[in-house]
């Protein structure tokens, strides 16, 4: 687990890899890492981590009460569209503020104990992803009021989650070490997150042409839920939005992996 | 079995605020390590060109003051903070304990502890299961360790990372200063837990400001000033000279304190020095000299004896007032001098009676 060799002028990238490698050897320190978090935020209820699965069943009902008044699509539409919807947004936005606090978060174990920093960026995703199978239940409830014909491209969702999956790993190599230098950059993720929600169709749907429309051509927020979206509203596969995902992805990791190997030194020193 | 720094250099980035008031010129440099420029950038040297080697059964104890740098070369050993310059190598890993909020769950049981504790050690959850008993007799917790760990006082928290820690650790062992400030019935524990540990031939670096506990369980120490090595070698050696420094400043002290408040003439009534015959209080039977110059300015003493040649030798030092408890080298004839330490001045003599 240590490092029992520190030499100097070793490659900041072979270094790099050696922490993943690591890292992803230990799959139990991570996984029992993050049960802690989930079991710490909900210690002492009574529901537990059910609450999870409630209160995003709430949120879906009161949104779809309120906000299909005002929808042109008909009510089960427009529900389904909400549930699957904000589902993935509360994923993608909760993961982003911990991918940034991801490391912070750790600061006790990052100046305690030497483990190679990958374990706490796969420790804040998996979190995540602990919270999300839950909410991806409800999600799968839901869809049992699903408006269109059940056919086999619902399980282009599928591949959808995967891309999700990659998206949280890098996401947190990025961002974690980029907050523990800039403290603002925490509140700046934090407040844009904030405002994307209401620039992308969570609450509204696009339509054909418009502002609205053009908004949500170019907010990547919305290709990301149309990969899980629309294959199981619609049973279609929305290639623009997977030709986005895509490139999004592959700039991530590039992004990512340039963080990651050029921080690792100096992120005990840091924090 | 080897555990090497070869001119080991940390420096610590200076982290400033846009708003912080932070003066380079006039940094005080009685804690702390050197502040220097790195790129521009303001840095701490926290360690300076520290170099050492450790082979097989080695205990390396750490002494310096506050800020000297203890810490820092104990988490670079540990692979916590990287090199600024020079190596850090080892054949084995490293496990260490720095402080019983890091590295700890405070919400978790002991028990949730032990597991992560032993999966970040490489041990698979068997390996952890059976040494679970062996850490909660040491630990001595009991059911305790079903509570979360912020439910446990300092001491318990401690006597638990320190099981965990000993239990799991790969064979190089780094430790905290904190280590020599549990109850004696623990420290008696530690020393005995150490010991066995060395007897495996396994390495052990442990920064205390307890030298007694230093003397008991180190071989040789490392003196750590501003982040450089001030003395390395033998225990007995480095503590001496270590203490030597520490009484020098103490008597800096006391001879400032002489230039403000000179000592007074001590009047021919006041017994500054005598002996009491002793028997009670634990003690065996003897005697024990005492001095009380405190109300005539005096800070700091040295008392001595004349030896049967006319020679002075040391017998201890101290305050301006105390006692001392003399063993059956007693002989009746003996002389006793009090000295004040600010001037070699005799304020006080006894000879004993028999």
């Amino acid at each position: 687990m240590h490092q029992s060799q520190t030499v100097r002028g070793a490659s900041p990238w072979s270094a790099a890899w050696q922490d993943w490698k690591q890292a992803i050897r230990v799959p139990a320190l991570w996984m029992n890492l993050a049960l802690e978090d989930l079991r710490d935020r909900y210690r002492r209820t009574v529901l537990g981590v059910a609450w999870i699965a409630i209160s995003f069943a709430l949120f879906v009902a009161v949104k779809v009460l309120v906000f299909g008044q005002m929808s042109v699509a008909s009510t089960r539409e427009f529900a389904i569209f909400v549930t699957i919807g904000f589902g993935a947004w509360s994923f993608i936005s909760s993961m982003v503020t911990d991918a940034c606090g991801a490391y912070l978060h750790s600061r006790a174990w990052i100046l305690g104990t030497a483990v190679p920093y990958p374990v706490y960026l796969l420790q804040a995703a998996l979190r995540n992803w602990m919270v999300f199978s839950l909410v991806l239940l409800v999600m799968a409830v839901a869809l049992f009021w699903k408006p269109t014909p059940w056919t086999p491209a619902a399980f282009l969702a599928i591949p959808g989650l995967l891309a999700y999956f990659v998206t949280s790993v890098w996401l947190s190599a990025l961002l974690a070490p980029l907050c523990v230098r800039y403290h603002d950059l925490l509140h700046a993720v934090q407040t844009s997150m904030r405002l994307m929600f209401f620039i992308t169709p969570i609450l509204w749907m696009p339509g054909q042409s418009g502002v609205l429309a053009e908004l949500a051509r170019i907010n990547p927020m919305t290709h990301y839920l149309a990969i899980v979206r629309d294959p199981l509203l619609y049973n279609h596969w929305p290639a623009t939005s997977w030709r986005v995902v895509g490139l999004v992805n592959a700039l991530g990791i590039v992004a990512a992996a340039i963080t990651y190997a050029s921080t690792r030194r100096k992120i005990a020193f840091w924090i | 079995m080897y555990l090497e720094c070869n001119g080991l250099t940390v420096d610590f980035p200076v982290r400033k605020g846009p708003k912080d008031p932070f003066d380079f010129e006039s940094h005080n440099l009685e804690t702390g390590g050197e502040i220097i420029a790195v790129d521009g950038k303001p840095h701490v040297r926290a360690l300076d060109d520290v170099s050492f080697a450790l082979g097989a059964g080695d205990r390396l104890g750490l002494v310096g003051h506050n800020g000297s740098g203890k810490s820092t070369l104990l988490r670079a050993l540990c692979g916590i903070y990287h090199p600024s310059r020079g190596s850090v190598r080892s054949d084995h890993d490293v496990s260490g304990i720095f402080n019983i909020h890091l590295g700890f769950r405070p919400e978790a049981s002991g028990y949730r502890n032990i597991l992560l504790k032993g999966l970040i050690a490489g041990r698979t959850h068997a390996e952890i299961a059976a040494a679970v008993p062996g850490i909660a007799e040491f630990a001595g917790l009991g059911p305790y360790l079903h509570l979360p760990m912020h439910a446990y006082s300092q001491g318990m928290a401690m006597r638990l990372a320190f099981a965990i820690t000993t239990a799991f650790a790969n064979h190089i062992l780094v430790m905290d200063e904190w280590i020599g400030a549990g109850d004696v019935n623990f420290q008696d524990k530690v020393v005995e837990r150490m010991n066995s540990f060395f007897e495996s031939a396994d390495i052990c670096v442990i920064a205390s400001h307890n030298n007694r506990l230093l003397r008991k369980i180190t071989n040789r120490c490392l003196w750590l000033d501003a982040g450089r090595v001030r003395a390395h070698g033998p225990t007995e050696e480095v503590l001496n000279a270590y203490e030597a420094e520490a009484m020098s400043i103490k008597l800096e002290a006391a001879r400032q304190a002489a230039l403000l408040r000179p000592r007074l003439e001590i009047p021919a009534t006041h017994r500054a020095l005598w002996l009491a015959p002793s028997g009670h209080g634990g003690l065996a039977d003897g005697h024990v000299l005492a001095w009380d110059a405190s109300d005539y300015n005096v800070s700091s003493v040295r008392l001595s004896v004349i030896g049967d040649a006319g020679n002075e030798q040391m017998i201890c030092t101290g305050i301006g007032r105390g006692s001392k408890f003399l063993g059956p080298w007693l002989k009746p004839g003996m002389a006793f001098l009090l000295r004040d330490n600010v001037d070699d001045a005799v304020i006080g003599r006894v000879v004993f009676e028999g």
